[in-house]
This record gives structure tokens, C-alpha cells and sequence, in this order.
């Protein structure tokens, strides 16, 4: 009953007139900063965090987490309406701009938004149960482990590839050349920089992801000469009710998938978006639909997403480790107000964490709330013709990207990615494996390296450890079970039965 | 002779006049903090709580501006990119202008290059151990990594050319001890890893969230780098005294630089307003929750001293271990 009580405590903060103001103003000013296209919740954090000084500890704090799901949801709308996407969004721009091509802006819309609901509300039942202990998660995970995790997301690319499975691989594996780019970690020798000073640390995840997505969808459109508008200006938003139970159970296997990535350092929320579509891909009910815009596939990254989001807390607010760089700048905001997040926060200021909890809950209510009325005028500023929108999506992509670094050269990286992705468009190839390899690939790299490294050069390490002994089992087991299945679909189509239809992954 | 001498006199006179003028009018225009390092962490924090405190002395727009990259380098080599008026400073440790430049090829500077007008507050570094390491003091330790038959220990840092790993490899050098450098991409993972049982050993600056770590068993320390021992750590003994390493001593601590062809006068200013900064009420406040210790304000002459004796320190050990310029 302590949870309850502790609940209630971070309720009566939450709910307090002074900390409910700031937590509407962190979700409305997010959602519109986050809704420019290529401003995400890194920028925006960053932009905003000056405002915040003057501003009570709790209050501040509170109105910060406001800002990020505020922009996480805005972030989404670009995404959805125009291809646009920021690191939390890159896998729901798929199948949200695939519907948005087919006129249902409106649905795809209100699917993040309830899926998002969905996801932060069984983060906060998992963050209120088990914060102090789903601190130590992170703990159990050694190089090894990350290894064998690792290449069960590579596993992911048969998923999220549209076409042909070659490309795809093709795809992935440029990504992870691209991921190569920068300084290597073991060594200190930088790789692929031309000497450039501005990649000396690798190429930024939101350059490559408004390049290849983003400013290459434009360069797209104006090519096509089509006088179409991003999204057909009539919006349905409400769902019909059979379209609304194919929501539920895609958001709350994101919620799950996401609940748990969002505890581990490195990519979290990115993570688990590709995570839970594969997911989709592989357990709903629609999975044929998969791809080329169904609800599943906006529903279960949404609340993959969000429900990462929110526990990528928990590392910060139980051991004080900040596992992204968004929440590095949570943790910059608790240090500037005179908390140091580590094992005693919890303990020290429980106002503070069981107010934040319970305002992250709020929060979600207020952006279902704000949203559902408002979509159509955020929206309205698509409705902006193309030779004055476009020239100001441009604008905002190059904000986007200094702000990051406040570094120039950054932006002619991303203008790089978009003349790149636009020749990917133009040969039919897709981006979206290359986002998973060029994630995942130095991820894999440096824990393999390192892990080699501990073992001074002994495989052994991978079959010690429990996790990583596990994980590859369950990885052997499943690719033997693809390439067997493979098999058997070759024969039968062989033997005229029918053709096969899929490409086994 | 005589109007030479006139003229070189008046010359003279002309320009401590302009110096002082100078000196006078500084600040003229808005002040630009560089910030080599990402938003967040500690010494991020420190550029964000000076900020205000410096706004209200200079009574002029002070912005602090993060250009993080390459150990920072990217940063300080912005910040020599601007005018050496004093409008510009530079809010950097050690790791940023000293050791950066010897390991990354692309910094072209050296520790020399930047002029320290003061430190801000120090950080002593910790010897560290995850939580399971059977090492009760530093001389188990050593022994631990120099029994027949071990692999060895493994130390981490956050990265190549880090201070970490050449503190590490000050005392495998020192100790003689059998140790593997493993790098990591900052601290957070390096900590993680240390309190997860992956790596044996890393030296970790006493701040942020590692007293608390400590204090709740997550690590342990067997040693500090301090030359007494800390009051917040009566327990724990310096380095030097456990007599395995000689005289020990490191401390990471962010420090206001100027470019140094500022102008006397103008640094003279930035020490006493940095200087106000310190004594006050917020920034004391500020240093002692985030666990780090507060420096005494230095004169411009003390920082130059004190700033050639860590350029000197590093360097050589960068030497010994034939670290490379990659």
C-alpha cells in the first residue's frame, strides 16, 4: 500500500494548481515547437531549458517532462503528415505516412496519440512498482549481452523492408558502414572523416534521419510536380470502433517492448520503435497490412516510444546515469536546481519523484486531451502552399540540426543525406534498414570489441554469461525455424501447390 | 636621442591608456561562454550556474554556447577562432585543452595555446573498484594484479587520452601492476559497467553521483588523489600515503580560460569577477551538493603557475606511454 500512498503524494503535488499550469505549458509549448518539422525533443529540451531557471524545482522539473512529451507527440505529427521525422519517431513515419498517403492523416494521428496514452501509462504503472529495482537492469547487461541483443535487432531488417529482402540487407548494411564514420573507441583512430572535424565524432542520427527522410521526401515531391498537399485537408479523427480495438493490442505490446528497452543505455526509445515493429510485423493479426500504412504499424512504435521514454527514467532518477542525451539534459536541469539524481533521490526528495511520476500521467492526459480538440489547426499550417512551406520545412531542418551541436557543418551533413536519400528514392531502395544498421551497427561493434577486449580475445564470454547465452539460443532457434520454414514454402511452391508469396525473413 | 625616448614614453603611456580603457570598458558587448561538452553533466552545470552570477557583475548578456566533439577539442578550437578581447572565454578542464591535443589529430593546438584565468572548483579522482573485486586496500590491489597466473585488472575510462586512462596508466607504470586499458564513450557506461561487475578497477572524479554510489556500496574506493584526505572521506586514504605509487596526486576541475593575447587588465577583470562568483552564497551551495570541493580563488599568476605544472604532468605521462596523435 506504500506504492498507493506514494502515488497519492505525488498526486497531491501534481495535481497542485501552480505544477498543473506548468505541466499544460511544458506540453502545449512542446507540441508546438515539436510539430516544426526537424526541431525533436533533443532541440527543443535544449532551446527551452533557459526558461525553466526562474522556475521552482518541481515546478521546473515538471514543466522539462511536459516539454518532452510535448515534443515527442509534436514530433510525431511532422512525421506522420510529411515523412519528417526526429529520433523518436523514425519507425512510425513508416506506416503514419503511408496512411497519410491514402487520405487517413486523421486516423494515423489519432493513433500515435492514443497509442502514446497507452505506452506512458504502462510505463508509469512500471516506473511507480518497480523504480528502485529496474535500476539494476541496466547492471545485469555486460558487453556480451548487448552483443547478442544486438544481432536480434539485425533480425529486424526482414521486418521492416518493403521489396525486395536483398535491398533491404543491402540497406542495413550501408548503414552500418555509415555508422563506422568517426573516431574509433578502442583506439582513438578516426575512421572515414576526410579529416572533417565535424564528424570526427560520427555522423549525427538526426542529420542522416531529416536527410534521408525528410528533405529527401521534398526534393521528392517537387520532382513529382503534383499539386497535392501532404495530407487531404479533411481529417477524421475519430476512429470507428473496429478500427479503435485494432489499437489496444499493438499499443500495449509497444508499451511492453518499450517498458523494458527504455531501461538499457545506448538507444532506447530509437531502439525499441524497431523493436516493436517487428513485433507487429511478426505476432498481429494484420501483419500482411504491415508497411503500407496500418494502424498496427503506427501503434505499436507510438507506444513503444513513449513507454521507452519513460523508463529511460528510471537509470537516471535510481543509479543517476543518464542513458541518452535527452536525458543527460534532464539530469543537467536536476543538477542545476541543486538535486543530484543517484541511488538517494528516491529516498531524499520523494516529493519531487513521486510528483514528477504522477505528472508525467497528467501530461498524458493533457496531451490526449489538448490534441484531439486541436489537431486540426496544428495541422492547418500544412495547409501553407508549397513554394512558401517547403522553403520554411527547410528553415526549420537546419535549426534542427545546429541547435544540436550549435555547430554549422552539421547542417551540410544533413544536406548531404538529403541529396543521398533523394538518389534512394530515386532508385526504389528504402531507407529505413539503413537506419537500423547505422543504430545498431556501432552499438554492435563497440560491445563486441569490448567484450573481446575483457575476455583478452575468448569467445567463451558469449556462452558464460546467462543472458547472452540465452539470447543466442532463442536467435539460433528462430533463424532455424525461418530457414526450415523457408524450405518447406520452396517445396511446395515448387511441387505447384500454390506459389510461395513471402520471402521468408 | 632625446625625442626617441619622448616618443617611445609616450608610446608606452599611450598604451597602458588604451590597456586601462580597455580594461574599463569591459565588458563591451555580450560575453559567449564556450562549453566544449554536450548540455548536461557536471561540468556543463558549472557554465549554467556561473552564467546568471556573471550577467549581474558584467552587467552584459553572458551566453553559454555548447560545441561538444572530438574530447572537446572542437569547442576550444571555436573558442581560438574568436577575437582575444575577453569577450570570449572558454569553460574547459584539462581533458579539453591539455589532453585532447595530444591525442586528437584534427585539434591544432596545444595546452599552451589557452591562458587558465582560474579554476573553478576541483574534483579529486577516486580509485575506484566494482563492487565484487576482492581488493580490500591498494596494495591487495597491486598484488591482486601481479599474482602468477592472472590476467591482470582492467581499468576504464572514458576514452583514449582521457584523464582516466592516463591516470591509470600513471599507476600501472608506477605500481608496475599488470592492467588493461578498456575505453568507453563517456562516463555514464564506464560506471555502469564498473558497478556491473564487467571492468575491475577505473578512477572516477569525485562528483555527481559518486559519493552517493559509494556511500550505498555500489562501488567501492580504496584510495583518493588527494594530498590529505577528504573530510566527506575520513575513511579512505590518499593515494600517496598507501606508499604503492610515490606521491600521487590528480584533480579534474573546470576552469574559466581566456585566449592568451587577451589583454592583462581585461584577464585581471574576468579573475575578480570569476573570483566574486566564487565567494558567493549559489555557487558555494552548488559545489558542495555536487559533491566536488571548492577551489580557493587563485591569482592570475598562481593559475599560470598551476596551469603549466598539469600541462607539464600530462604531457610527460602522454610521453611515457608513446600515446599516439590518431
Amino acid at each position: 500500500m506504500e506504492i498507493l500512498q506514494n502515488l497519492a503524494l505525488g498526486f497531491s503535488h501534481a495535481l497542485s494548481f501552480e505544477n498543473l499550469l506548468f505541466c499544460a505549458i511544458g506540453c502545449v509549448v512542446g507540441t508546438v515547437i515539436g510539430l516544426l518539422p526537424g526541431l525533436g525533443p533533443l532541440a527543443t529540451i535544449s532551446l527551452l531549458l533557459p526558461l525553466t531557471y526562474s522556475i521552482p524545482t518541481s515546478g521546473a522539473l515538471i514543466m522539462l517532462a511536459g516539454i518532452y512529451y510535448g515534443a515527442q507527440y509534436g514530433d510525431s505529427v511532422s512525421a506522420i503528415t510529411m515523412k519528417i521525422p526526429h529520433a523518436s519517431s523514425i519507425v512510425t513515419c513508416i506506416d503514419g505516412y503511408q496512411m497519410t498517403l491514402k487520405g487517413k492523416t486523421g486516423l494515423a494521428l489519432f493513433t500515435a496519440g492514443v497509442s502514446s496514452f497507452i505506452g506512458g501509462t504502462v510505463s508509469i504503472v512500471v516506473l511507480a512498482w518497480l523504480a528502485p529495482q529496474l535500476g539494476r537492469v541496466a547492471l545485469l547487461f555486460g558487453p556480451a549481452d548487448y552483443v547478442a541483443l544486438m544481432l536480434f535487432g539485425f533480425v529486424c531488417v526482414s521486418v521492416i523492408t518493403t521489396g525486395s529482402l536483398l535491398n533491404g540487407l543491402a540497406m542495413c548494411l550501408i548503414g552500418v558502414l555509415l555508422g563506422q564514420v568517426g573516431t574509433d573507441v578502442e583506439t582513438g583512430v578516426p575512421r572515414f572523416t576526410f579529416g572533417l572535424h565535424s564528424i570526427a565524432d560520427g555522423i549525427g542520427l538526426v542529420s542522416l534521419a531529416l536527410g534521408c527522410f525528410g528533405i529527401a521526401e521534398i526534393a521528392k515531391n517537387i520532382d513529382a510536380r503534383e499539386t497535392r498537399t501532404p495530407f487531404s485537408g479533411r481529417i477524421d479523427l475519430i476512429p470507428t470502433w473496429p478500427e479503435f480495438k485494432r489499437i489496444v493490442p499493438s499499443a500495449l505490446r509497444g508499451s511492453a517492448v518499450g517498458s523494458f528497452l527504455g531501461l538499457l543505455p545506448g538507444g532506447g526509445p530509437v531502439i525499441a520503435q524497431f523493436a516493436a515493429y517487428a513485433v507487429e510485423k511478426k505476432f498481429s493479426r494484420y501483419r500482411d497490412q504491415i508497411g503500407d500504412g496500418s494502424i498496427e504499424g503506427v501503434a505499436g512504435p507510438s507506444g513503444a516510444d513513449e513507454a521507452a521514454a519513460r523508463t529511460s527514467f528510471i537509470p537516471l532518477m535510481s543509479i543517476g546515469i543518464p542513458e541518452n542525451a535527452v536525458m543527460a539534459l534532464m539530469m543537467s536541469a536536476f543538477i542545476i536546481k541543486g538535486i543530484q539524481p543517484g541511488p538517494n533521490m528516491i529516498a531524499k526528495h520523494p516529493d519531487l519523484f513521486w510528483g514528477l511520476v504522477a505528472s508525467m500521467w497528467v501530461g498524458n492526459v493533457f496531451l490526449l486531451v489538448l490534441n484531439v480538440p486541436l489537431v486540426r489547426y496544428w495541422l492547418s499550417i500544412f495547409k501553407i502552399p508549397y513554394d512558401v512551406l517547403f522553403p520554411s520545412i527547410l528553415f526549420f531542418c537546419c535549426i534542427g540540426t545546429f541547435s544540436i551541436n550549435n555547430n554549422i557543418d552539421d547542417v551540410y551533413v544533413t544536406a548531404a543525406f538529403g541529396l543521398i536519400g533523394y538518389l534512394f528514392i530515386k532508385i526504389k531502395l528504402d531507407a529505413a534498414p539503413l537506419m537500423l544498421g547505422f543504430v545498431l551497427g556501432p552499438m554492435l561493434e563497440e560491445n563486441f570489441r569490448r567484450a573481446m577486449l575483457i575476455s583478452r580475445g575468448s569467445f567463451d564470454v558469449f556462452v558464460e554469461r546467462p543472458i547472452s547465452a540465452t539470447l543466442l539460443s532463442i536467435l539460433a532457434l528462430f533463424l532455424a525455424w525461418q530457414v526450415v520454414g523457408a524450405m518447406l514454402r520452396a517445396r511446395r511452391g515448387r511441387s505447384g501447390e500454390r506459389p510461395a508469396d513471402t520471402v521468408a525473413p | 636621442m632625446k625625442p626617441v625616448w619622448i616618443a617611445l614614453v609616450a608610446l608606452a603611456a599611450g598604451c597602458a591608456s588604451i590597456a586601462t580603457v580597455a580594461a574599463q570598458s569591459f565588458p563591451a558587448h555580450k560575453v559567449t561562454i564556450t562549453a566544449p561538452f554536450p548540455p548536461g553533466g557536471p561540468s556543463d552545470a558549472t557554465a549554467r550556474v556561473i552564467q546568471p552570477e556573471l550577467e549581474r557583475i558584467f552587467k552584459q548578456t553572458v551566453i553559454v554556447e555548447n560545441v561538444p566533439g572530438a574530447s572537446g577539442s572542437v569547442g576550444v578550437q571555436k573558442f581560438l577562432d574568436q577575437p582575444a578581447d575577453g569577450h570570449a572565454l572558454l569553460l574547459g578542464t584539462a581533458d579539453n585543452t591539455v589532453l585532447a591535443p595530444l591525442s586528437v589529430a584534427s585539434a591544432r593546438y596545444d595546452g599552451s595555446s589557452v591562458r587558465l584565468v582560474t579554476l573553478l572548483n576541483r574534483s579529486y579522482f577516486i580509485l575506484a573498484t566494482r563492487p565484487g573485486l576482492k581488493a580490500g586496500s591498494v596494495a591487495d590491489l597491486v598484488a591482486l594484479a601481479k599474482a602468477p597466473g592472472s590476467k591482470g585488472l582492467t581499468f576504464a575510462s572514458w576514452g583514449i587520452g582521457s584523464m582516466p586512462h592516463l591516470i591509470g596508466e600513471d599507476f600501472r607504470l608506477r605500481t608496475g601492476a599488470s592492467m588493461l586499458h578498456v575505453p568507453y564513450r563517456g562516463m555514464a557506461p564506464m560506471v555502469v559497467d564498473l558497478m556491473g561487475e564487467t571492468v575491475d578497477i577505473a578512477f572516477l572524479p569525485l562528483a555527481g553521483n559518486v559519493p552517493e554510489l559509494l556511500a550505498s556500496n555500489q562501488i567501492k574506493a580504496l584510495a583518493v588523489t588527494s594530498a590529505q584526505r577528504l573530510d566527506t572521506l575520513k575513511a579512505v586514504p590518499t593515494l600517496t600515503e598507501t606508499g604503492t605509487a610515490g606521491n600521487f596526486e590528480y584533480s579534474i576541475w573546470p576552469g574559466v580560460f581566456v585566449s592568451p593575447k587577451t589583454p592583462d587588465a581585461v584577464a585581471g577583470t574576468i579573475n575578480a569577477a570569476v573570483a566574486e562568483v566564487m565567494k558567493g552564497a549559489a555557487f558555494r551551495k552548488f559545489v558542495v551538493e555536487s559533491g566536488s570541493v571548492i577551489a580557493e580563488p587563485m591569482s592570475l599568476a598562481e593559475a599560470a603557475t598551476f596551469y603549466k605544472a598539469e600541462i607539464d604532468k600530462f604531457q610527460g605521462i602522454a610521453k611515457q606511454i608513446q600515446l599516439q596523435k590518431q
